[in-house]
């Protein structure tokens, strides 16, 4: 799928770097083709082909770092660049973690990340896909008379990653998607749902009925929503919600952050940071996960890392330079694309599975269930946590009338530890992900 | 060698037109070529050093074809001419109708930039970036014994880009702009917080001679201190009085979103059909200016070539412009007013806000806080997002205070505000005399597409918004 040449050059380049001073190298080469559909009331609104390729290369001098990153491959501009950078490197200021990947132990296990099926799709079928997902959107209720849109779309992308002692490692990823947005009328008031389902493998990808069927639910049990008075009570965070939630905690778990005092974990390894029910896992060799990988972005293996367990806090993740810094062995958290130096960052991403999921909102006399997280609001530093919400007010254990323009608010620290439920709903759908939460007591924020 | 010159050595009008025949052969109402090239260097500074230093070179061509509401693209990293025909086969392939037969022939137009910079920024030598970098890292520590960490990142890039369209324009344009941030991180007896400070803007290499970057690291780390011994922030909904500049989020979120045509044109947005209908107090009016001096959402042309303008979106509280692209003004039956804008060569162009802002008032901004016996002064914003079909918005508040019988009291973390557009705009009962815009922050993300944007108002306030503290 790469222009042919394009791999050569990037070794070619690497090489270069090193003759011209560059004590150590590092190319990383990305190719990729997305191609996304996406539907409006049965017509094709959009048609996109993305075919990429680029280039990162970085350069280590005397402990010093420099990068550099293109798309244009020509080799005139390619030597000028490596120059430039070269020169400088000479102006950073040298680090004793500033050191490449000497080897790279790749699984020899099928990761399973790879899918022909996904590789055959032609636009047709994913118009097909969009197709019948709003079809079924429509079929479910008279309310819903139009989408935002429909999306379908699929990407293969393609490492090539060398350096100056690994030589070219290579692997293949898919990606399959598809995403309906139904609108929901009743009156004047209008409310969107959105369900997303996303794989590594066509047959592991919901029936687009399904998708369409899922996403209505959602648009309509938003219609006839409003605040709820101020109040602090038990907080259910739906698998979701929960996903996002993690989202916005994952820099706490970033070393970097807790070596630089940016993090509230920094100094509780061994310490219980979350109640003994929730174990957070950070999975980079997962079969078919959307966040796994053969290696990283640094030439790293990747590993499954126990980052919480029943509560306790083991460890942090890890770029290359941080796990040096903090002599441990790497984590394989070196994220990163081609126009990007590595930054710590999740690979499948979770919270452990509990067990029941309908308990959770049964135990609870009255409180909210979150369906819905809107906008930032995880503060990893001050381990502040506010954020709008929407979702569905609990009365008697039961789901009574839909929420919104409310906020929920809490100290991260005494939130985990006092988070007294997990449910068993853990769905993969993206790279970080987590079953049904319930926090003992929150503060929501309401309306007069 | 000349602006844009790279560009025009494969794109030049005939090249373009022969491109643009290509992808209208199936038909269609409109094809463009857009070609990019971008040169950013970028350098981080942490825990005192110099962390890393990188130099980005990405460029490429993307080829857009639509007829009405469809539309088709695709891009080639490569600039060359073969691939750039490629894209506009691939593209065209969206549109199944007759062929077209009018030839094309673009004219190269120039267009009087809304400023001019004499000698940008980011033609200065690199030692005098990683100076500032270095005396704002000194004076984030100076500030308080209690500041453990300070990472600045500084980044600057010259765009240069060539627009070739069917309606036959052909421009070719260079845009500079330069962005620090600091962030210096305070710590004492298990408390923690962060500051933050950013600079630049499209700007003349002389501006950190004008500006101070010392003070601007300072205030930094004066915010992370303070935040250590603020309290928590109230909870419920309460009077709000929002401080001037970069508060313009809170506009940005509300109502500017559900300006933009495609939401608009699709019926999704909740500003469908209100154009020329009351929308917000009479207090309110809205201003999307592509000109605006040193913005970051300033250019001479937006990425389909159209010249920017200067919008007033809400006119004291009546709804008089939407933000739009040529496409959804087509077909909405409107003009484009100068807000197609893209991340890059590898999106299309969408309907974006340049830099948008509360025009000014009449009120003393103090006399704003009188008669509030209980309420909350967001001092300093974060980001914020919004849901155009419902309205429903929230922007972050990084510091704020409370307000007790007319005066700010208590200093107070951060919290979300939340509210509904259409309601929380009928809320404001005042707007200062003391506009000011930001023109060193902002990115807005839509779609997957991230463009820098300008925001800012005079301090507002509104008689009710939700506070979404821990404290009830």
């Amino acid at each position: 799928m790469p222009r042919q040449p394009a791999v050569e050059l990037a070794e070619k380049v690497r090489i270069q770097a090193e003759r011209s001073g560059a004590q150590e190298a590092e190319s990383y080469l990305e190719s990729s083709t997305t191609t996304e559909v996406r539907l409006r009331q049965g017509q094709i609104e959009l048609l996109h082909q993305a075919v990429v390729q680029g280039l990162g290369l970085r350069v280590f001098r005397d402990r010093r770092m420099g990068f550099l990153y293109t798309t244009d491959f020509r080799e005139t501009v390619l030597n000028e660049l490596v120059n430039r950078t070269l020169s400088l490197t000479n102006q950073a200021t040298p680090r004793d973690e500033n050191k490449i990947a000497e080897f790279l132990a790749v699984s020899q296990t099928d990761l399973e990340v790879n899918d022909p099926a996904v590789v055959q799709l032609r636009p047709e079928d994913l118009v097909r896909f969009a197709r019948s997902a709003e079809e079924s959107a429509f079929a479910q209720d008279s309310r819903i008379q139009t989408t935002r849109d429909v999306r379908c779309g699929t990407t293969v992308v393609e490492i090539f990653f060398s350096n100056t002692y690994i030589p070219r490692q290579t692997y293949r990823a898919t990606t399959v998607w598809l995403s309906a947005t139904p609108i929901a009328t009743q009156g004047g008031q209008r409310r969107e749902g959105t369900f997303t389902d996303r794989k590594r493998f066509l047959g592991d990808l919901a029936r687009p009925e399904q998708i369409g069927q899922r996403a209505v639910e959602r648009a309509l049990a938003r219609l006839g929503a409003g605040p709820v008075p101020s109040a602090r009570v038990p907080v259910i965070f739906a698998a979701d919600a929960a996903g996002v939630f993690l989202q916005g905690l994952f820099p706490a778990f970033s070393a970097l952050n807790v070596i630089e005092q940016r993090s509230l974990f920094a100094g509780k390894l061994g310490q219980a940071v979350a109640s003994p029910s929730v174990t957070i896992v950070d999975d980079g060799t997962m079969r078919r996960g959307l966040g796994t990988r053969y290696f990283d972005g640094e030439g790293a293996q990747t590993h499954r890392t126990v980052v919480v367990d029943r509560g306790v806090l083991r460890q942090y993740l890890h770029s290359a330079a941080t796990a040096r810094r903090m002599s441990v062995p790497p984590t394989g958290n070196g994220i990163r694309s081609y126009d990007s130096l590595p930054m710590i960052g999740p690979t499948n991403f979770y919270i452990d599975a509990g067990s029941s999921t309908q308990k959770l909102i049964e135990e609870v006399r009255r409180g909210l269930y979150v369906t819905g997280l809107a906008g930032f609001g995880v503060d990893t530093v001050s381990g502040e946590y506010s954020q709008e919400v929407d979702g569905q007010w609990i009365e008697k254990g039961a789901l009574t009338k839909s929420v919104e323009g409310v906020t929920v608010a809490g100290r991260l620290d005494e939130m985990l530890l006092g988070i007294d439920g997990v449910g068993s709903d853990l769905d993969f759908r993206s790279n970080v992900v987590s079953p049904t939460i319930r926090f003992k007591e929150l503060t929501v924020g309401g309306g007069a | 060698m000349g602006i844009g010159q790279e560009l025009r050595d494969v794109l030049n009008e005939e090249t373009v037109n022969r491109i643009l025949q290509e992808a209208l052969a199936r038909g269609g109402d409109f094809a463009d070529v857009f070609a990019e090239q971008r040169f950013r260097t970028a350098i981080v500074l942490d825990a005192g050093k110099i962390d890393s230093v990188t130099y980005g070179y990405p460029r490429g061509a993307g080829v857009r074809v639509f007829r009405r509401n469809q539309t088709g693209y695709a891009f080639s990293d490569e600039l060359v001419f073969s691939s750039i025909m490629d894209a506009a086969r691939v593209a065209s392939s969206v549109v199944e109708t007759q062929g077209r037969k009018n030839p094309i022939d673009v004219t190269r137009r120039n267009h009087a930039p809304p400023f001019t910079l004499v000698n940008p920024e980011p033609l200065m030598i690199e030692a005098s970036k990683l100076d500032v970098l270095q005396r704002m890292d000194a004076a984030a520590r100076a500030a308080d014994p209690r500041i453990v960490s300070v990472r600045i990142e500084y980044v600057d890039e010259v765009r240069d880009v060539l627009v070739g369209t069917s309606d036959g324009v052909y421009v070719i344009d260079r845009q500079y702009l330069t962005s620090v941030s600091c962030v210096p991180a305070a710590q004492s007896g298990g408390k923690r917080g962060s500051g933050l400070a950013t600079l630049g803007g499209r700007v003349e290499a002389d501006y950190f001679t004008r500006v101070s970057p010392e003070d601007a690291a300072r205030r930094a780390g004066l915010q992370a201190a303070r935040l250590l011994d603020a309290g928590p922030a109230p909870a419920g909904a309460m009077p709000v009085v929002v401080a001037p500049g970069w508060g313009g989020v809170l506009i940005h979120e509300s109502l500017g979103h559900g300006l933009e045509g495609d939401g608009v044109r699709r019926g999704s947005s909740l500003l469908s059909g209100l154009a020329g209908t009351r929308v917000a107090s009479p207090l309110l009016s809205v201003v999307d200016d592509g000109r605006w001096p040193n913005g970051r959402g300033s250019s001479t042309v937006d990425d389909e070539g159209t010249p920017t303008q200067r919008t007033v979106a809400v006119d004291a509280g009546v709804l008089s412009s939407y933000l739009l692209d040529k496409q959804n003004a087509a077909l909405l039956g409107l003009r484009s007013t100068g807000n197609g804008r893209r991340m890059s060569y590898r999106n299309w162009p969408i309907p974006r806000m340049t830099n948008t802002y509360i025009d000014k008032g009449t009120s003393d901004p103090v006399s704003l806080l009188s008669g509030i016996t209980k309420g909350f002064y967001a001092s300093e914003l974060g980001g914020g997002s919004v849901e155009t079909t419902s309205g429903n918005f929230n922007f972050a508040v990084r510091e704020g205070y409370w307000i007790e019988n007319g005066k700010l009291t208590r200093p107070v973390r951060g919290a979300v505000l939340v509210g509904n557009s259409l309601e929380t705009m009928q809320r404001i009962e005042g707007i200062g005399n003391d506009l000011r815009v930001d023109t060193t922050r902002g990115t807005c993300g839509k779609d997957g597409q991230s463009v820098p944007v300008g925001v800012g108002q005079p301090t507002v306030r509104f008689s009710s918004i939700t506070v979404g503290g821990p404290s009830i």
